[in-house]
């Protein structure tokens, strides 16, 4: 029996040799025509958004990078093959988890061809990343929306908790995605995903202004408070318990909160916020 | 010489360690031991039967040490100490076990999912045993224990790749968390300060 990685390395293979007999006038290295082989250093800033080259004349060294937007693909067909390619990872990889996903079965779902898909990703991961990139940029464009409403920073820290959670609760799938599966997609996914935490930290830190004894406070505290709120939605997320996003909501709230106000004051953010929630509905 | 299960077990244990578990085939794990695929797969159909095996044996191995140092102990939190710096002397003695239960397969697998539910249900136990001890178990979270274990994970996780971790200084910090939710930031604060034992585990607390 083959593993995925092995039939994805034959149709990889198969399309760099379609692309050559498609393309002879251009008789350019293969690794050349397709951006999947070429090192990182020349991909950045040269090949932006789509990663793919243009057919090309004359030697390889001669050869112009290709602008934005230039992978062959009608633009708008391109976006929509793009968005289905990166629903259905995110579907697939949620389901089936990363390394038992292939590439395969993302064009499968996605109903878009091997040669569209290398025309806009590297492969598995670079797809992968991408969908993982936009997950990460939509969430933190709705926590800003959410944060933005209150000007204190326990209402803000519970507001954000309160969205993410949200988020997390309408689509499982997509948490998961985020939160677990990151965790088993290789060492690049896994950088992003510590870069992305690591983005948090500053925001947390903030609430050191409102604890007496915040000199005394251990230097990874914030590392430590949102490693266990991560841990505690993640659990949940497994375990398939997210029918009472409230109940998780305050506890979470409380647990953020109570290192840097003390546990009374956390409670009470917790209760105030779970009020304003359901005085909404 | 006939190989054993244990083996091959190891020899995926330093596979794993230096090239991660999607670089690391059934090949080279059967040469690296000295067998063959087809012996290996007599003992592991699949690389992944192989990788839960080592799981079981390292979550066995750890809580005998873990749950040992913690029921040497009479009062918490000083049995959850007397944990805390065992489990730090398991890490610094078992790198690569770490490394592979941690960072390689802790999200890896549905049929990983069992053995850390198992693993981590027994270090929670450990924390919320805090309930017995504080006025009102009532008034703390339901989610404590489990957020505390979560942290404290979460922490090991993005520092077990960084060079000269010192584990046993890490202990006041991850125990100032563990007991602030249950006895209040006074005996939080007090865990600061109590000196480890020595790396035998004899203690130096007085």
């Amino acid at each position: 029996m083959f593993s995925s990685d092995l039939i994805d390395s034959l149709l990889l293979a198969a399309v760099a040799i379609w692309s050559a007999r498609q393309q002879p006038a251009a008789r350019v290295p293969i690794s050349i025509q397709i951006g999947i082989l070429l090192p990182d250093g020349e991909k950045a800033g040269a090949v932006a958004p789509g990663r793919y080259l243009e057919p090309m004349a004359g030697t390889p060294e001669e050869a112009p990078l290709a602008a934005p937007g230039g992978h062959g693909l009608r633009p708008d067909v391109g976006t929509e093959q793009r968005e289905r390619l990166l629903a259905a990872t995110v579907d697939l990889v949620s389901k089936r988890g990363y390394r038992n996903t292939s590439i395969d079965h993302i064009v499968k779902t996605a109903r878009v061809g091997y040669v569209a898909f290398y025309e806009l990703f590297d492969g598995k991961e670079d797809c992968f990343l991408a969908a993982f990139d936009r997950t990460v940029a939509e969430t933190k464009a709705a926590l800003a929306e959410a944060v933005a409403k209150e000007s204190l920073w326990p209402r803000q820290m519970a507001a954000g908790l309160s969205r993410v959670l949200d988020l997390v609760a309408a689509d499982p799938a997509r948490g998961r995605f985020a939160l677990i599966e990151v965790q088993a997609a290789g060492p690049s996914a896994y950088a992003r995903y510590e870069v992305t935490l690591d983005e948090a930290l500053p925001i947390l830190r903030e609430g050191r202004k409102f604890s007496p004894e915040a000199a005394g406070l251990s230097e990874s505290l914030e590392e430590a408070v949102l490693g266990g709120v991560v841990w505690i939605v993640q659990q949940r997320l497994v375990k398939g318990e997210l029918d009472d996003v409230e109940a998780l909501l305050g506890e979470t709230i409380q647990i953020a909160l109570a290192p840097f106000l003390g546990d009374a004051e956390a409670k009470r953010q917790a209760e105030e916020t779970l009020r304003e929630r359901s005085s909404r509905e | 010489m006939k190989v054993r299960r244990a083996d091959y077990m190891q020899a995926m244990l330093d596979l794993t360690f230096d090239l991660g578990y999607e670089e690391v085939a059934i090949e080279q794990i059967a040469a690296a031991a000295g067998g063959t695929a087809a012996d290996f797969k007599r003992h592991f159909p699949t690389k992944l039967d192989c990788a839960v095996a080592i799981l079981e044996e390292l979550a066995e191995n750890n809580l005998r040490a873990v749950r040992g140092a913690f029921d040497s102990e009479a009062e918490w939190p000083d049995s959850l100490r007397a944990a805390a710096y065992a489990h730090a002397r398991w890490i610094a003695e078992n790198p690569k076990k770490m490394h592979f239960g941690l960072l390689e397969m802790l999200w890896a697998s549905d049929l990983t999912g069992a053995l850390r539910d198992h693993l981590f249900g027994s270090y929670i136990a450990m924390v919320d045993a805090g309930r017995e001890v504080t006025a009102d178990p009532d008034a703390i979270a339901d989610y404590t224990a489990e957020s505390v274990v979560g942290s404290i994970t979460q922490v090991l996780v993005r520092r077990l790749d960084k060079s000269a971790l010192d584990l046993y200084a890490l202990v006041p910090e991850m125990m100032y968390l563990a007991v602030r939710p249950y006895l209040g930031e006074e005996a939080a604060r007090k865990e600061l300060t109590i000196p480890p034992p020595d790396r035998e585990g004899r203690s130096g607390a007085t």
